[in-house]
């Protein structure tokens, strides 16, 4: 179903999306699918050496969810930025949940624009893995 | 130390196709399972990520380049603008250089940032996607 310019306000909130538990061999899994091998991400005792106390998921994957969240809702394609800070560490064996708040809804340059800001949290702990902002372009009912 | 003569400093260009195989991949290990991107050549927000580790050398070997170890480096932000459109079996071809190199004090010690800025352009020439990415190095 698309999502109309019009249909969207201020305030309005995105469906949230929720992942997890992460597995060890999701970490994995994102190191091969993505090629970054920093073994930071799946090799425990590289972890360890640079003060981890195990292998922590990339940020890139959590992203990613978040990235999902927004295009589940908005469309694919409808990205014009997106822009994430990475605030916590995500461990195996932990769920995140992905929300967005829309900020600010604009014509702009021939274009109907809506903004939002997103955090993804730990579920069980509430820990801010991420924050950042979005703007995506939707069409007019108008066309 | 990262060496802040490096700012500035911009690596080799790299190209990147993008092949519907890698990309099935990557949705899997993502766990994007909206059908859209199945069933047409649209790729999600953070595909470039691929083009960005398997188009050249990868972000370890413009590391090596400026003395500074993988496994001590953490991802900060990371920013995309989407100028137009891209596709499955689109060739984008990305330029990255050094647009900041700065410490700060935090409670861990001294903490270096690097910050990456990219430019893809697509196989006509278009500018397609701005990558900023920031990294922050671990004494």
């Amino acid at each position: 179903m698309t999502l109309y310019f019009e249909d969207v306000s201020v305030g309005d909130e995105l469906p949230e999306l929720e992942k997890g538990p992460l597995q060890e061999v999701d970490l994995v899994r994102y190191a091969g699918a993505s090629g970054d091998f920093n073994p930071i991400h799946t090799v425990p005792r590289v972890a360890q050496s640079v003060g981890l106390d195990t292998t922590i998921a990339h940020g890139m994957m959590i992203m990613a969810y978040a990235g999902k969240m927004i295009t589940d809702w908005a469309g694919a394609g409808t990205l014009r930025q997106f822009k994430t800070r990475f605030s916590g560490m995500t461990k195996p064996g932990e769920s995140v949940v992905c929300r967005a708040k829309v900020s600010k809804v604009i014509e702009e340059g021939g274009e109907a624009l809506v903004m939002g800001r997103l955090t993804v949290k730990g579920k069980n702990d509430d820990s801010l893995k991420l924050k950042g902002d979005f703007t995506v372009a939707l069409p007019r009912k108008s066309g | 130390m990262v060496d802040p003569s490096h700012k500035g400093k911009e690596f080799a260009p790299y190209s990147y196709t993008i092949e519907p195989g890698k990309v099935r991949e990557f949705l899997l290990a993502v766990g994007e399972d909206n059908p859209v991107y199945r069933d047409s050549t649209l790729l999600p927000p953070t595909f470039s990520t691929l083009a960005a580790f398997w188009g050249g050398a990868g972000l370890e070997a413009s590391l090596n380049e400026i003395d500074v170890e993988i496994s001590r480096v953490l991802h900060s932000e990371q920013e995309y603008i989407y100028h137009a459109p891209v596709k499955v079996g689109d060739t984008i071809t990305g330029t990255t250089r050094i647009a900041d190199i700065y410490a700060r004090e935090a409670s861990a010690g001294s903490l270096e940032f690097i910050e990456f800025v990219t430019d893809y352009v697509n196989q006509d020439g278009d500018l397609v996607i701005t990558d900023r990415s920031l990294v922050i190095v671990r004494e």
